[in-house]
């Protein structure tokens, strides 16, 4: 079995439409799917719920840190994609 | 491996990685000698691992308490300081690299000025989902695009006709960042909704919009009415969207000066509400859920 189900099987349903068809099927057919890809019920749950804080938490929980650059600081990262946005609004004109 | 000179490649990965990735953003992330990585989800990053082990992230820059144009300025001189070493650099965000990212932009500016090699690629942005999903052509009525904060100290102004996407409504006045996933501001979605309601009667329906970052999982799409606007959703990951109210007016002159008849069938344009209530909604998930839950 994979090291890392959850995530192989959400980089799955990125290239594989037919798996995506399956997933929103819903019901057993997707139960199945994912059971057979070596999903817990928890990873299950948390994908048949669409909460994606739920699921980046639990791809997050699969893999090693990320390799950062010198004098990472070691913020949680949930919320960077939110600053990386940001406009330039506050900056002196 | 190292070139005799740098460069710079800035790219995305889109929303949803690696599904909206382009074919040159991951040409460019695989060949890279280095790639620096401002990506926060999971997923992504390890993807873009994947593509090349030479990948660090940046998002570790960010700090608490530490002024965000600081980390700024840190990850245009991490980016600057690899390319001036000789690393073929591919530095790569979330989304489109070039839509609310001002150190990607900014690190491409700096390279080219030192004479590197400097180029930015297009991704796939939070509103090209919005456009999509919701089914809202900008062609047709038009669009303008804020940041919610810029929109409301800046006075932007508002036309009617024209659909109207504000960005970052959950953290409106907000220069630090919180960790809460909820709404950060209540005071300024409250006074967001007023100005709108002044010029939007508050029956007016809009649309908060999330795009999904893993594929399969539907984007959140939540309509209200402007006057419920407060007692929505709201967290700092939604845009609003605020469909046209009316219809704009021709300039009959400018039309004349164009040869153009508006009474001719072949300029009759779409209503200007076309907003597709179909779309993908939460139904999927919604569905997946309640059938997986029933076992």
């Amino acid at each position: 079995m994979s090291e890392k189900p959850f995530t192989k099987y959400l980089l799955r349903l990125a290239t594989d439409p037919g798996e995506v068809a399956r997933f929103r099927k819903g019901g057993i057919v997707a139960r199945t799917s994912m059971e057979a890809a070596g999903l817990n019920a928890d990873q299950i749950a948390a994908l048949a719920s669409g909460d994606q804080d739920r699921i980046g938490a639990l791809v997050r929980a699969e893999l090693p840190p990320q390799r950062t650059v010198s004098g990472a600081t070691g913020v949680p990262v949930e919320i960077v994609c939110i600053i990386e946005q940001e406009l330039d609004i506050y900056r002196d004109e | 491996m190292m070139s005799d000179r740098g460069s710079l490649t800035v790219v995305g990965c889109g929303i949803r990685a690696p599904a909206q990735a382009t074919l040159e953003a991951v040409a460019h992330i695989g060949s890279a000698s280095l790639v620096y990585s401002v990506v926060a989800d999971p997923l992504a990053f390890d993807w873009i691992r994947s593509l090349n082990p030479a990948t660090e992230s940046l998002t570790s820059l960010y700090a608490v308490g530490k002024a965000r144009w600081q980390t700024y300025a840190e990850m245009v001189a991490c980016i600057l300081s690899a390319v001036r070493a000789g690393e073929r650099v591919c530095a790569v965000a979330y989304g489109h690299p070039g839509v609310f990212a001002y150190p990607l932009h900014e690190a491409v500016r700096q390279a080219r000025a030192e004479g590197f090699g400097a180029e930015m690629l297009a991704g796939v942005s939070a509103d090209a989902c919005l456009f999509a999903e919701l089914g809202v052509d900008p062609g047709t009525s038009g669009c303008r695009s804020y940041e919610a904060t810029d929109f409301l100290v800046r006075g932007r102004g508002i036309d009617t006709a024209t659909s109207l996407i504000l960005w970052q409504i959950g953290l409106i006045g907000e220069s630090g960042y919180k960790a809460q996933r909820t709404l950060w501001n209540q005071t300024g979605l409250r006074i967001l909704a007023e100005i709108l309601q002044s010029h939007y009667c508050a029956s007016h329906e809009v649309t908060l919009f999330e795009a999904a970052r893993f594929s399969g999982i539907a984007s959140r799409i939540v309509r209200v009415a402007l006057s419920d606007l407060l007692d929505a959703p709201v967290n700092p990951m939604s845009t609003l969207y605020v469909p046209p109210l009316t219809k704009a007016r021709i300039d009959l002159e400018m039309a004349a000066r164009l040869g153009i008849d508006p009474t001719d069938p072949k300029w009759r344009r779409p209503r200007p509400e076309q907003e597709n209530r179909r779309g993908l909604g939460l139904e999927p998930a919604t569905v997946a859920a309640r059938d997986v839950d029933d076992g």
